[in-house]
């Protein structure tokens, strides 16, 4: 091969070599108006809702839904009235503020559920500070589910993880859960969800 | 198969075609038919620029564009090696068998349009219009078998077809083409 040739290589080998590793342009940035933040309170352990005093601050102006806050001390429960409509619970913000989240982790029980109907939990872990494409991380049930003592109204206690592509560790100001009943042919579903507690997992 | 036919359509070029055979330059435009499967065959336009660097060895850059989308469009290309065999037996082939191996990737190119929503947070997002542009790794194997033929005016016509084997799919594509070389005359090795 001449000096030429290998020339004429090297031109069209750079860019291979440049095209190796792909690339993207970046979104256009987003204009935030943030959500209305509940202020924090005070736990017992740390980024965990327990007693009534803590799971009362979920039970404020920005959640969604039919519920009340029903027992004593860590005996508490959110008693949400499924039948009544889906619910958004709107968590107090950290304090302080969380950088290295995993997960989180929720213990319920649906009491009344009748048969066809099944519910839907999720919970958004809202950033200290949104990124250029406003990714929110969503947790789902770790998988694999069984949804046998759930429908049987017994307490169950899952580990909700990242259902997206993004992965931890998570920063958080805030969490939201909502919860979606199910029905048959679109109809509400019947029973009451109880929250007995919500922790995040570091 | 292929290079069989082609052998066997041997014939003598003209002296013209031959040169333009040689020349160091090549540019031109292409269809292809591309099938995935699981998906309809999909019909692309394109253009291809060649280097060669010595008779029967080149190198070139192919791209076609998916149409018909208003915002901006997807795009193939692959970069790729072709091995052409010019001669049998020391006489020029009029039709002239290739071989090509090289790697491809997607590009593409469109407009976002603006947008508001409210997240689950309550936090609510208005991200204005913007154009996302993507170039993806040349990660897919493609690997290519076809022949050319010169047509009048020093142009060739080019017919081939590639299978393409990446993670996620694998595919086939049959291309049709019109080839103009340009620039100098490579040594003569006739």
């Amino acid at each position: 091969m001449t000096s030429r040739q290998r020339a004429l290589l090297l031109i069209l080998v750079i860019p291979v070599g440049a095209l190796a590793p792909g690339c993207e342009s970046a979104p256009a940035a987003p204009t935030i108006t943030p959500a209305v933040f509940v202020p924090p309170v005070p736990t017992l352990r740390p980024y965990t809702w327990d007693t009534a005093d803590e799971l009362s601050a979920w039970i404020n102006g920005v959640s969604a839904g039919s519920f009340a806050i029903a027992g004593q001390g860590t005996d508490a429960v959110i008693q949400i009235d499924m039948a009544a409509s889906n619910a958004n619970l709107h968590g107090p913000d950290c304090d302080p503020l969380v950088r290295d989240a995993q997960a989180a982790r929720v213990r319920y029980r649906w009491v009344g559920r009748q048969s066809g109907e099944a519910v839907d939990l999720r919970l958004f872990l809202r950033p200290i500070e949104f990124d250029r494409n406003a990714t929110l991380p969503i947790l789902a049930p770790a998988g694999p589910v069984s949804v046998v003592e759930e429908h049987a109204g017994a307490w169950v206690e899952r580990q909700f993880v990242s259902s997206g592509s993004v992965k931890p560790p998570f920063s958080v100001r805030f969490v939201t859960t909502t919860i979606t009943g199910h029905g048959s042919g679109g109809l509400r579903i019947h029973g009451t969800i109880e929250i007995d507690w919500i922790a995040l997992v570091r | 198969m292929m290079l069989t036919a082609g052998t066997v359509a041997t014939a003598a070029a003209q002296p013209q075609q031959a040169d333009a055979d040689l020349r160091r330059f090549v540019v031109g435009g292409d269809a292809v038919l591309l099938m995935v499967p699981e998906r309809g065959p999909l019909a692309l336009p394109g253009a291809i620029a060649r280097v060669n660097l010595k008779r029967g060895l080149s190198v070139e850059l192919t791209t076609d564009f998916e149409l018909g989308r208003a915002s901006g469009f997807n795009a193939l290309y692959r970069i790729q090696v072709q091995f052409s065999f010019p001669e049998s037996n020391g006489s020029p082939r009029r039709i002239v068998p290739f071989l090509t191996a090289g790697a491809g990737g997607f590009f593409e190119s469109f407009s976002v349009q603006a947008s508001h929503y409210t997240l689950p947070t309550g936090d609510v997002v208005d991200r204005p219009v913007y154009r996302r542009t993507r170039l993806s790794a040349p990660l897919i194997a493609v690997l290519g078998i076809g022949a050319r033929i010169p047509i009048p005016g020093r142009a060739w016509i080019e017919a081939g077809g590639h299978f393409w084997y990446g993670d996620e799919a694998a595919a086939l594509s049959l291309s049709a083409s019109v080839l103009l070389p340009f620039g100098g005359v490579m040594g003569k090795t006739r």
